[in-house]
């Protein structure tokens, strides 16, 4: 018997199952696992081109199916008799609208009309202690207001539908910028709110020409997006041309600075950025001074300015403020910083496998008793030390900021004295790393800053493989391609094509204020002087 | 917006100077020196006066386009094609240089090819990115190749010898004037001024080709001067050897980074203008598809000549008859085109 059951048991398992089932009866085990598979219920799609109809049931009935109602919880409607005899209905989204401005301004107001039949006039003069009231006359419209944030009034037999401006939600205060900080200068910087940051900008720059057209990006996100130019100043060709890839971006959602940045870019695939991006007013403020463009989106702390040379993602807000020759200064160190963030490692590769002569002997001595435990080549020991550098750095970006600087003060001082206490690595990579992180930590632009990032690796094996010559020849192709790509039909190096002398002595160093006489020319604005030769006039005097 | 054509002045003058200049680091001293002894000043004095003559009388003459002077079409395709011929000659001489330079120092046992293949990359894609690359390189990087080289030769002042100027005129006045013609040949580069018209408004080519000749007639001086003062070293790779910074022991790591760099874009152009050559030779609607084929011909024909002892006294030899491309033909030209008050007007 044993036998039998092993052999029915082990050999086929059906054919214990049926022997079994004949005897008893197991029921079919449920299938609970979720399979995701393609859909074919699908609602059908509204044509929301129609018209608002006179009649309010329709209208609402309409309205209801646009937001699946009751299925959406945050879509609220509030029916009301407009003086105690026209039927009325307000649409909008809980939460993006002031709840007392609807109360007070829209329903007592409406409530408390004398009763006689209304009119659209009738309705606009009652709302018109509101803000803004825009008429619409599509469906189309009314579902683009209400996820706008406003509210929307729809009466019984006016054909016509008002939407109110509430928008009133909660959002984040003014703060000072996270990734531009400055001692000198304003502490402000922009928010997720659009408007808040056109406000900015505008008490920056108080000036009549300066233009705020406001576009929507994205079919289904529809979200506003403001494009700022100095009308007189700015070089109209750059404002149809950014105007023209704004409202070509041809997706259905567009939420993000970074997104738009990469829709409209020139080369999507360059290592550089071709965009200038900022959280401060003052600096877009100035890039619009210059001629240049900036376009704000909202729910985006940050403004996409172009077009830019290479210069301006190596210069730092800092550097307007301070008085010229600390400027210089700080500029020079900054730049050896950058340069040290993207070579230093692979130099030091470099030096290390193949220009040894290059070490003074007792360096080198140190070195070679410095390395004589580490059983790994050079290359194996820097890269170790660089992927947990940036493994440290993306670990501390991504935890609460108090844990933070313990990720890092963990990472740096605790990881790489046991790295070097395991002979794992010689104190000199841990040295040169650090430096490279420090180095990297100078980038004043936070979109280069990965670019050197991943310069820095490319570096590392070229330096391996070729020493010198590698190194020689990642620098040439970095500078080909950087010279290839354009930032709104500028190239990123134009300010070392020379056309005025002011470009290129600000490739390197800062000029005192009284000096920036001239807009770059590669802005080609339409006025080129930004202030006269002589703008210290009191010592004429 | 800026035009897609264009160069500005600066990058033009730089990427003439990198052009005549290149071989500064390495074999020009030497045959100046060579040539004229202690008069290697005299001879370099001597070529860039011949180059300045002609060029103002080019420059005189015409409106700054060679082509116009060249009035039958048959004419002009052939210069080209014989440019193109002798442009990529220089480009596998000095590719062959490069790597005979870096098998001699740093990479004696790595095979050709594995030495060849980041400059064939650099100049391919250098190239084949166009005028604006090619020209934006050499305004970013010239600056500082020559520069640098510069400062750091001035630290061996203290190792200058001034007898070895004496005498004076070297190995002789013919030493130094006549044979200072085919020294003319170092310049043979300045052929791809005649083609920058199409990159530059030729009415205005006299503002490259005039600071291109001073500043590269200036940086011949000094290098050469340098070279020349130190006595025992022929090359400025050598007198690099010998320089004392503080901060390093020896500096021929910095030397081989600055020589290769400059040589990338040498070849860089010189491959960008040898397609544009051929494309003007054999009328092709563009030079694009050249770049791969003209890269892997320079590689290829460069490892021959490298291996082989023949090929290279050949490129030697040869090397000494390139001065008749740039300087004799227009000139013969000049001489005998006819309307010459007209062609301006042209």
């Amino acid at each position: 018997m044993h036998i039998f059951y092993n052999l029915l048991y082990t050999k086929d398992m059906r054919n214990f199952h049926f022997i079994k089932n004949i005897f008893t009866y197991t029921p079919k085990e449920a299938d609970n696992t979720f399979h995701l598979t393609g859909t074919s219920d699908a609602p059908p799609a509204l044509n929301l081109a129609r018209s608002i109809s006179e009649s309010l049931a329709e209208n609402l009935a309409f309205a209801e199916q646009i937001y699946s109602l009751p299925q959406n919880s945050d879509i609220k409607v509030r029916k009301f008799t407009v003086g105690n005899l026209s039927s009325a209905f307000l649409i909008f989204v809980e939460g993006l609208v002031r709840d007392d401005t609807i109360g007070n301004h829209i329903l007592a107001p409406l409530m408390l009309l004398p009763q006689e039949n209304v009119s659209t006039e009738k309705v606009m003069n009652t709302l018109i202690l509101n803000n803004q009231v825009t008429l619409l006359e599509t469906f189309s419209e009314v579902a683009d207001e209400v996820n706008l944030g406003n509210c929307i009034l729809l009466v019984d037999g006016i054909t016509t539908a008002f939407s109110v401006d509430v928008k009133g939600w909660d959002r984040r205060g003014i703060d000072a910028p996270i990734t531009e900080h400055v001692i000198y200068g304003p502490h402000e910087g922009f928010n997720e709110n659009f408007k808040v940051n056109t406000a900015l900008i505008r008490k920056n720059l108080r000036n009549q020409n300066l233009i705020c057209e406001t576009l929507s990006l994205g079919k289904q996100s529809k979200t506003p997006c403001a494009l700022l130019y100095i009308k007189n100043v700015t070089n109209r060709a750059l404002v149809r041309e950014m105007r023209r890839r704004l409202q070509n971006i041809d997706a259905d959602f567009v939420y993000q600075a970074g997104e738009v940045e990469q829709f409209i870019e020139d080369k999507s695939f360059s290592l550089s950025p071709q965009l200038l991006t900022t959280e401060r007013p003052d600096k877009t403020a100035a890039a619009l001074v210059e001629g240049k463009v900036a376009v704000i989106v909202h729910g985006s702390p940050f403004a996409l300015i172009a077009p830019v040379s290479f210069t301006e993602f190596l210069t730092s807000p800092e550097d307007q403020n301070v008085r010229f020759p600390f400027a210089n200064l700080m500029k020079g160190i900054r730049l050896l910083g950058i340069l040290s963030s993207f070579l230093l490692s692979g130099l030091y590769i470099a030096i290390v496998n193949y220009h040894r002569e290059m070490i003074p002997a007792d360096l080198l001595f140190a070195i070679e008793a410095a390395r004589e435990a580490v059983p790994f080549s050079a290359l194996f020991e820097l890269l170790l030390m660089e992927v947990s550098f940036d493994i440290i750095r993306e670990a501390s970006l991504r935890v609460p900021s108090p844990i933070g600087s313990t990720v890092g003060i963990i990472g740096g001082l605790i990881v790489g004295q046991a790295a070097v206490s395991a002979a794992l690595v010689s104190p000199l990579a841990i040295i040169i790393v650090s430096l490279t992180g420090v180095g990297s930590f100078a980038t004043p632009n936070y979109a280069l800053n990965f670019t050197f990032r991943f310069a820095r690796y490319i570096y590392i094996f070229l330096g391996a493989a070729y020493g010198f010559l590698g190194i020689a020849a990642g620098i040439f192709l970095h500078a080909t391609l950087l010279c290839a790509v354009k930032s709104f039909g500028v190239p990123l190096f134009s300010t070392l094509s020379g056309k005025n002398r002011a470009s290129i002595l600000s490739f390197l160093f800062q000029t005192p204020s009284w000096k920036r006489e001239k807009r770059h020319a590669y802005v080609q604005a339409q006025q080129t002087d930004m202030q006269q030769e002589i703008s210290r006039k009191w010592e004429e005097l | 917006m800026n035009s897609t054509k264009n160069i500005s002045r600066t990058q033009g003058i730089c990427l003439g100077v990198n052009l005549l200049c290149n071989k500064l680091f390495l074999l020009t001293p030497a045959f100046f020196i060579g040539n004229a002894g202690s008069g290697a000043l005299f001879s370099v004095l001597t070529v860039y006066a011949i180059a300045f003559l002609f060029f103002s009388l080019f420059f005189k003459k015409t409106d700054g386009d060679l082509f116009a002077l060249m009035k039958k079409m048959w004419f002009q395709r052939t210069f080209h094609f014989l440019s193109f011929l002798l442009t990529l000659f220089c480009c596998v001489v000095n590719f062959s240089l490069l790597i005979y330079f870096l098998k001699a120092t740093v990479f004696p046992k790595s095979p050709y090819l594995f030495l060849a293949l980041p400059f064939a990359l650099c100049m391919g894609v250098c190239a084949k990115n166009g005028m604006k690359s090619v020209a934006g390189t050499a305004g970013f990087f010239v600056p500082f190749l020559f520069t640098i080289p510069l400062l750091l030769l001035a630290t061996t002042v203290k190792n200058f010898d001034l007898t070895q100027l004496f005498p004076l005129f070297g190995k002789g006045v013919k030493a130094i004037f006549l044979n200072g013609v085919f020294m003319l040949s170092s310049l043979f580069e300045v052929l791809v001024l005649f083609y920058l018209p199409a990159f530059y408004p030729k009415q205005k080519l006299a503002g490259i080709v005039r600071p291109t000749l001073a500043i590269s007639c200036l940086l011949y001086l000094l290098i050469i001067g340098s070279v020349l003062l130190l006595g025992n070293s022929h090359t400025a790779g050598h007198a690099f050897s010998l320089l004392q910074t503080g901060f390093s022991g020896r500096n021929d790591g910095i030397f081989l980074l600055i020589y290769t760099l400059s040589g990338m874009l040498y070849l860089a152009s010189m491959l960008f203008f040898s397609a544009e050559m051929f494309q003007k030779a054999f009328p092709l609607p563009t030079k694009n598809v050249l770049f791969l084929p003209l890269t892997l011909l320079i590689v290829l024909y460069s490892e021959i000549t490298f291996l082989n002892q023949e090929g290279q006294a050949f490129l030697k030899n040869a090397g000494l008859m390139l001065w008749l491309m740039p300087f004799s033909v227009p000139f013969l030209f000049l001489l005998f085109a006819k309307n010459k008050k007209e062609l301006k007007h042209d």
